[in-house]
């Protein structure tokens, strides 16, 4: 069965680049479906009457949609990151 | 009541004596197994048989060549895949909506039961043994498996081991066993119904016929291997088999006598996991000793299907194949250390809880140097998106989504709040569906033209992927928020708060069931009337010095006349074709 050939280098971009985007749908819907549309004490998960709020490091943000979102894309976006330039690095070296 | 058991037991003997006496009249079954030459147990050799296969249903009855049993390991795991899925399925129409609509929470539970028992032990693990039986033998060049009849004694105990397990709705008047698949004490002991005997029994017969088959695989590998076939030039499904076999000779033996306990607990007074006198925990020590070694038994060969097929489609040889080797035994020997992982919440001592906690991240380690062979193989690589090789991307797609949200259920504090939620539900589906099912649609697909002589519909096997794809994601992506949000596992209803969610799991579900229904119709119809390969290599194998023995056997049955049969001898101008 012939097929044309694809870079793999193209697939494996789309596959990081897909991965980071569902990351980021993700964390969007979750902040919807836990937090509530505007963060507020609206989802049916939220304990208390105030916006909820999270930290990673010295960073604190309040736990709404968005934040969530883009959350998902930065940390997936920085894991994956780093797995694909060990990857990169590790083919330049075995296939020079 | 005695009388009529008795009765009933002298009909049944009576019954198998008679179905032995015609199939021995029938066939001298003999005549045509690979033994037959050295007169098998009887030391004499049969003067009439005939060394041809026999004609019609008795060939497949009486076979033990291990092609013919590789292909009956799967029509059955395909008959249990449609078992499964249609259970999950009418699971899914419930949860559609919060209420209770379409099914009594009895038989939710009840189907619960057996889509969990049935995907697992008699869908996934006789699945790999399809490919195993059917390609193990010619990837090493070895003439059959090493116990050819004990290879079919093995598959013909799951076939009763599925009546046993599926009983509760095959007899009229029984209740269905409402267990889960994990069978947790008391639960277990105190619900009535004899279904759940019958599902212990058929799930002992399930382990031995595992257990039988590991046996052989690993006599096979070790002892049957060509002789230019060496430990280094050892294929990685084979690898990965043979690790596989090493985890079932531990694992479901242990099983086995933890099914004998729980069933002496429930007819015999026995008191091993009773709470007053025993200690349910008990249960779940020995249920997850094999429980989570069962998760590498399924994952390790697809893993090894992946690690076969994936560089075949990007032109070049897998990248760091010692690594892929090494960390499949790694995985392994790491698979018996992480058993408590699934019980943080039972009260066990902290100091345990700890390091099982370590061993079960450890555990990512080897996983993650696969998925970095995997796609630096990719990298630099020519890719052909055949449908075989769109479901190994899938698989590795999949299996980072499963395996990263199974790093923080390793995590003790985040599974206290996650434990017993559909994030659970949702990270493991994404492994034995997205990852492991997968895996097994590519190996269909692979070699689907050497064991048929015939192509599968391309436009028909590339809707299967994209509709797997997305409805795989949907589902278990949607169970993911579900269990964010707190949702339980194992409910047929629920606050309406969740409904949205389940609704769209409840949609990807169907978008997997149509996935299946074009894999089935592909594979049947193809099979009957898809167009003949021309060539022993129909994927340009040998262009990148990939051609394995499997395919050089294919070449040799194409050009080479023989007769359709083991143990005969090549007949003039018979050709295979």
């Amino acid at each position: 069965m012939s097929e044309p050939d694809t870079r793999g280098r193209r697939v494996v971009l789309w596959m990081y680049a897909s991965a980071v985007a569902v990351s980021g749908l993700f964390g969007y819907v979750l902040g919807i479906i836990v937090y509530g549309d505007g963060g507020g004490p609206a989802g049916p998960l939220v304990e208390g009457s105030g916006a909820a709020y999270g930290s990673v490091g010295p960073v604190t943000f309040q736990l709404n949609p968005v934040n969530l979102g883009l959350f998902g894309v930065v940390s997936v976006g920085t894991l994956l990151g780093v797995g694909l330039l060990a990857i990169v690095y590790a083919s330049e070296r075995a296939d020079a | 009541m005695a009388s009529s058991s008795l009765v009933l037991t002298v009909l049944m003997g009576v019954l198998l004596v008679a179905v032995a006496a015609s199939l021995a009249r029938l066939e001298d079954w003999r005549s045509y197994t690979p033994l037959s030459d050295v007169g098998g147990a009887l030391g004499e050799r049969t003067e009439h048989g005939h060394e041809e296969k026999p004609g019609g249903l008795v060939r497949w009855f009486t076979t033990v060549d291990h092609k013919d049993i590789g292909i009956l390991y799967g029509v059955y795991g395909a008959i249990a895949f449609v078992w499964g899925g249609l259970a999950v399925l009418l699971m899914r129409i419930e949860l559609a909506a919060p209420a209770t609509n379409v099914i009594g929470p009895s038989l939710y539970n009840g189907l619960m039961t057996s889509h969990g028992i049935t995907m697992l032990f008699l869908f996934g693990t006789p699945m790999i043994a399809a490919f195993g039986n059917y390609f193990i033998p010619l990837l090493i060049g070895a003439d059959d498996m090493a116990f050819p009849r004990i290879n079919a004694i093995a598959f013909w105990l799951l076939p009763p081991g599925a009546l046993l397990v599926w009983s509760g709705f095959l007899l009229p008047g029984v209740a269905t066993a409402q267990t889960s698949w994990t069978m947790y004490t008391p639960l277990s002991i105190q619900m009535s119904s004899p279904a759940i005997d019958m599902m212990l029994l058929g799930l002992h017969l399930t382990g031995v016929s595992a257990t039988m088959g590991a046996v052989n695989f690993i006599a096979t590998i070790f002892t049957e291997r060509g002789d230019d076939v060496g430990w280094p030039s050892l294929d990685i499904f084979s690898w990965t088999m043979l690790t596989q076999s090493g985890l079932i000779l531990f694992a479901f033996p242990l099983l086995g006598s933890a099914l004998v306990m729980l069933l002496l607990d429930r007819n015999f007074g026995t008191t091993f996991f009773t709470v007053a006198g025993g200690d349910p925990i008990l249960w779940q020590h020995l249920f997850w000793f094999f429980g989570h070694p069962e998760v590498y038994i399924l994952v390790l060969p697809p893993m090894g299907l992946v690690s076969l097929i994936l560089p075949k489609f990007s032109g070049r040889k897998l990248f760091g194949f010692k690594f892929v080797v090494y960390s499949t035994l790694a995985i392994g020997v790491l698979s018996f250390g992480v058993w408590a992982h699934h019980m943080f919440t039972t009260g066990i001592d902290p100091r345990l809880r700890a390091s099982f906690m370590a061993v079960s991240l450890a555990i990512a380690i080897p996983s993650a140097v696969k998925v970095f062979n995997w796609i630096t193989t990719m990298w630099n690589g020519k890719l052909r998106l055949t449908a075989p090789m769109l479901f190994c991307i899938g698989f590795v797609q999949n299996f980072i989504i499963g395996g990263v949200t199974g790093i923080f259920l390793a995590a003790i504090p985040v599974d206290l709040i996650l434990h017993d939620t559909y994030y659970v539900v949702g990270h493991f589906h994404f492994i034995v569906y997205g990852a492991i099912g997968f895996a097994l649609f590519a190996g269909t697909y692979y070699w689907f033209p050497m064991v048929t002589g015939r192509m599968y519909q391309k436009r028909f096997a590339h809707a299967h992927f994209w509709l797997g794809l997305v409805g795989s994601n949907l589902t278990f992506l949607a169970m993911l928020w579900l269990g964010y949000g707190g949702m339980p596992r194992r409910y047929a209803t629920y606050l309406p708060q969740f409904a949205t969610a389940h609704q769209i799991a409840t949609a990807g579900a169907f978008l997997i069931a149509i996935s299946t229904l074009l894999w089935v119709w592909n594979m049947v119809v193809s099979w009957k009337e898809g167009a003949k390969v021309d060539t022993a290599d129909p994927w340009d194998l040998e262009e990148t010095g990939q051609l394995t023995n499997d395919w050089e056997w294919y070449e040799q049955q194409r050009d080479t006349p023989v007769p359709a049969t083991d143990g005969g001898e090549p007949d003039d101008g018979q050709s295979a074709d």
